[in-house]
């Protein structure tokens, strides 16, 4: 099973999935209920209401990096990090971001554990 | 999504991706910081810098990320490039230096305050590391010796506010830099001189010359000291006055000496001018240098008439013509 395969079958630990582009494709229901989001508020937009303020530049230019160059160095490592919830909020939480290339295009998923 | 949506998406994402693709290339370290001095983004060169992970770099306060020194001490928040920049609203450059674990990198820093859009003030920040160049080696042992000096060295902007000062100021005076950036020397005034003293001494300055003096001061701990004070100012190619640099050495313990030899001197000469017997001094070569009264009395020279002049003036003659060869034969 591919790496995005176990992503989207995941249903214990809060997953979030994006296009190359960065445009959010799915969210699971742990995901909704930890961070407050709904399903139709996020599928279709851009990963950067996720993120705060102060790091969305960077979020960016670095995930911009990995359209271009198809390497990141953020990849397949626990990192802390802050999530913006649907209510406003910032959670730190453990991020595990993976990227795989599906019929020629990438796609990149995270399990984000709350912490 | 449609195709044209989805195609400008790409353009932007492949336009900013070869951007930060293209910053990381090159040497110098970029940092782009936000209002309250917090990172935005940063290039690889800053990341190598700070010798931090770049996740853990992005927002981060600039100044709790790379603490700077200047010419020695270690500067306050208000001193650093960043907060500079962003208290004044104004560019800043100059050199620093940057203790990477137990390494000092000598740093050229500019910065740049930008305003994104009317409400969104922010900082770019590039710093070089010129560590090992010789000019700047060159700087550096200047910046050592100002710091290991003795004097108290105090450099001020052209209205008089403290920028600088080594850690002999520190030492007399018990201030710290962090305490007393950006104020005037006021807090050092101990009351003793009159504003004509400061009038004076400013105007001198303000008009481009050395002044030179005594000043009674204050310390932190509320003691007096004196100090021995020249101040310089410095012009900038224009001619214009842009600092002013201050050499202070305690005297309190030369002051203390003279006032006691004063003192000293009073009471022999008290001694000697009430003497009933007359007290003459002179020289190895036997010209008098004091005359009492009672030797005034006695011989009836005045001081004035025998001061400067031989002993032998003294003497009748033969004895006058004798006097000089006493003791050779």
């Amino acid at each position: 099973m591919s790496v995005i395969d176990q992503l989207m079958s995941e249903s214990e630990v809060p997953v979030v999935i994006s296009d190359q582009r960065g445009i959010i494709t799915h969210i699971n229901e742990p995901f909704g209920k930890v961070f407050h989001w709904k399903t139709e508020d996020l599928i279709g937009k851009a990963l950067v209401p996720l993120i705060p303020p102060n790091l969305q530049d960077a979020h960016q230019m670095g995930f911009s990096r990995f359209y271009v160059t198809g390497s990141g160095t953020l990849l397949d490592q626990a990192l802390d990090l802050k999530v913006l919830t649907g209510d406003g909020k910032e959670k730190l939480a453990e991020h595990t971001i993976s990227a795989e290339k599906i019929d020629g295009e990438w796609v990149l998923g995270a399990r984000i554990r709350p912490l | 999504m449609n195709n044209d949506f989805i195609s400008q998406i790409d353009s932007l994402r492949s336009t900013l991706g070869k951007m930060e693709v293209a910053l990381g290339s090159i040497s110098d370290a970029i940092v782009w910081t936000d209002e309250t001095g917090r990172i935005q983004w940063c290039n690889a060169a800053f990341d190598r810098l700070i010798g931090k992970p770049h996740i853990t770099i992005l927002g981060a306060l600039v100044v709790d990320l790379m603490p700077l020194k200047e010419h020695g001490p270690s500067i306050p928040g208000k001193a650093h490039p960043i907060g500079s920049i962003l208290n004044k609203k104004t560019d800043k450059s100059g050199y620093y230096e940057f203790m990477r674990g137990n390494r000092a990198l000598q740093l050229q820093i500019v910065g740049r305050y930008v305003e994104v859009g009317p409400t969104e003030p922010s900082v770019v920040v590039v710093v070089r590391d010129m560590t090992g160049v010789k000019e700047i080696e060159q700087i550096r042992l200047q910046s050592r010796a100002l710091e290991a000096t003795a004097n108290a060295i105090v450099i001020t902007d052209q209205k008089g506010f403290v920028i600088w000062f080594n850690r002999a100021f520190t030492t007399l005076t018990g201030y710290s830099l962090d305490e007393v950036y950006e104020k005037t020397l006021n807090f050092l005034k101990s009351g003793a001189h009159n504003n004509g003293f400061y009038e004076n001494l400013w105007k001198t300055i303000l008009a481009g010359r050395i002044w030179e003096g005594e000043t009674l001061n204050r310390k932190k701990d509320g003691s007096l000291y004196t100090e021995q004070q020249m101040i310089t100012p410095v012009h900038n190619e224009d001619g214009d006055i842009t600092h002013f640099i201050a050499i202070k050495q305690d005297i309190s313990d030369r002051k203390e000496s003279e006032e006691t030899l004063k003192d000293s001197e009073t009471r022999i000469r008290t001694i000697v001018n009430t003497a009933v017997d007359g007290i003459i001094t002179a020289n190895d070569r036997g010209i008098i240098q004091s005359f009492n009264p009672a030797a005034e009395k006695l011989f009836g020279y005045t001081q004035d008439e025998v001061i400067g002049r031989n002993l032998n003036t003294l003497m009748p003659s033969p004895y006058r013509e004798e006097h000089d060869t006493y003791g050779l034969s």
